[in-house]
């Protein structure tokens, strides 16, 4: 009987734990993010120069230096529509060309690997930041969330993006169970 | 010998352009205008008010912007993030262990500006947060608007160099008592090649405000400078 009742005792103990290390997983939202219904999308490159080192297009689909600024707004317009992919499958947020309408941005900056020391070392920096967007009576440029990626082969910014709207899930699943 | 003389004077000139446009104002501004910073840490809830010590001693140290613990209460917001990557390969017996680090400083404008605008002021990256906000800061310091900060930044507007005789013009016509902009519009005149207006700014600069040693000075060289001009470079000068 003892042994029953210590059991019970254990796996309840258990079940708190894992619920509060799950919720302790997820950040709490803020309602600006919570209640937005609009988002624009904006991407920032920061590097700068031209291509001179034919032995950096080894890195493929890394960014670079650009050698003109149309083939830089290539590359930013392949990486918006890339993020802008994402919200459209998530169907949380409407993309919204004009940040200033928009409950929210969400901000992608891709760092040039060149700005590592100098040397072309391949390795990819991003950040994926959301802040108010100009439909906000009391802004401020202070992210509301915000991400950052180190990686030497691929681009983050999709996955964190997802990530971004995982979080929105289960906050808003959070609230309802609350309001229940 | 007189060519060597007209290619000195040519240097001369070269140098005195240059060493204007080495002031030329790097950043926004709203940058040079800031007084109130907030800066904070990216995070997955939003941006948490620095508390690392190294970022507050670089503040500390600089006594330029004052921290505040609210973005909403900031004129400027500086966000930072560090990250590392560590990477393992072996090599014949030998392990291979790289670790890269890098830095990163995002400034946007705070609550306080009136016009709202999610567009970065500024972005910049580098191996370690700390080295990367204090290069930052020290730009600014020194790119800084030129002559009596604190009565610069009390005016309306700001007056650094790198603008065109129009602005300046218009800004005079707002503050016509306002010698910095009589000084940047007569450096302006003198980078045109206009010394005649330009010699009229700096005296203008300086019957505003008589210890204007900067101006005084310019004012020397552009009386020299319409001098050979006038005659055409011609060394010595026919009296």
């Amino acid at each position: 009987m003892n042994v029953r009742k210590t059991l019970q005792a254990a796996i309840i103990c258990s079940l708190i734990v894992i619920s509060f290390q799950m919720q302790a997983k997820t950040p709490v939202l803020p309602d600006d993010v919570l209640s937005a219904k609009t988002i624009a999308i904006r991407v920032n490159f920061v590097g700068d120069g031209t291509v001179t080192d034919k032995a950096i297009k080894r890195w493929g689909q890394l960014p670079h230096h650009f050698g003109s600024a149309d083939e830089l707004r290539t590359y930013i317009d392949s990486a918006r529509a890339e993020v802008e992919e994402v919200f459209t499958r998530k169907k949380r947020f409407q993309v919204v060309s004009d940040p200033s309408s928009a409950d929210l941005v969400c901000l992608v900056v891709i760092y040039s690997p060149h700005l590592y020391e100098g040397k072309v070392t391949g390795a990819f920096y991003e950040v994926v930041m959301v802040m108010k967007g100009g439909t906000s009576t009391h802004w401020n440029g202070a992210p509301l969330w915000m991400t950052t990626d180190f990686d030497l082969a691929r681009k983050n910014y999709k996955d964190n993006v997802a990530i971004f709207h995982d979080q929105v899930f289960e906050n808003e699943k959070n609230k309802n169970r609350v309001a229940q | 010998m007189r060519t060597l003389l007209r290619f000195s004077n040519l240097l001369i000139v070269t140098v005195a352009v240059t060493s204007v446009n080495a002031y030329a104002a790097r950043f926004h501004d709203d940058i040079y205008r800031a007084v109130n910073v907030f800066v904070c840490e990216a995070a997955h809830d939003g941006c948490q008010q620095s508390t690392s010590d190294s970022i507050l001693k670089i503040f500390a140290a600089k006594n330029r912007w004052t921290l505040v613990s609210k973005p909403e209460k900031a004129d400027l917001i500086l966000v930072w993030f560090n990250n590392s990557y560590t990477s393992s390969s072996a090599l014949g017996r030998v392990g291979i262990t790289n670790t890269w680090r890098f830095g990163g400083l995002i400034v946007l404008k705070g609550g306080t500006t009136p016009d709202w605008n999610s567009v970065p002021l500024y972005i910049t990256g580098g191996k370690y947060v700390g080295s990367v906000i204090e290069e930052f800061y020290n730009e600014v310091i020194q790119t800084a608007p030129i002559l009596t900060p604190s009565g610069v930044l009390k005016s309306r507007h700001i007056v650094r160099w790198g603008r065109s005789v129009e602005e300046y013009t218009e800004i005079l016509a707002d503050e016509p008592s306002n010698a910095t902009a009589y000084y940047a519009r007569g450096a302006a005149y003198y980078d045109k090649g206009e010394y005649d207006n330009a010699i009229k700014d700096f005296n203008m600069a300086l019957s505003l405000k008589p210890d204007f040693d900067e101006a005084r000075t310019r004012l020397e060289t552009a009386k020299k400078m319409k001098a050979a001009v006038d005659c055409h470079f011609q060394i010595p000068c026919p009296k």
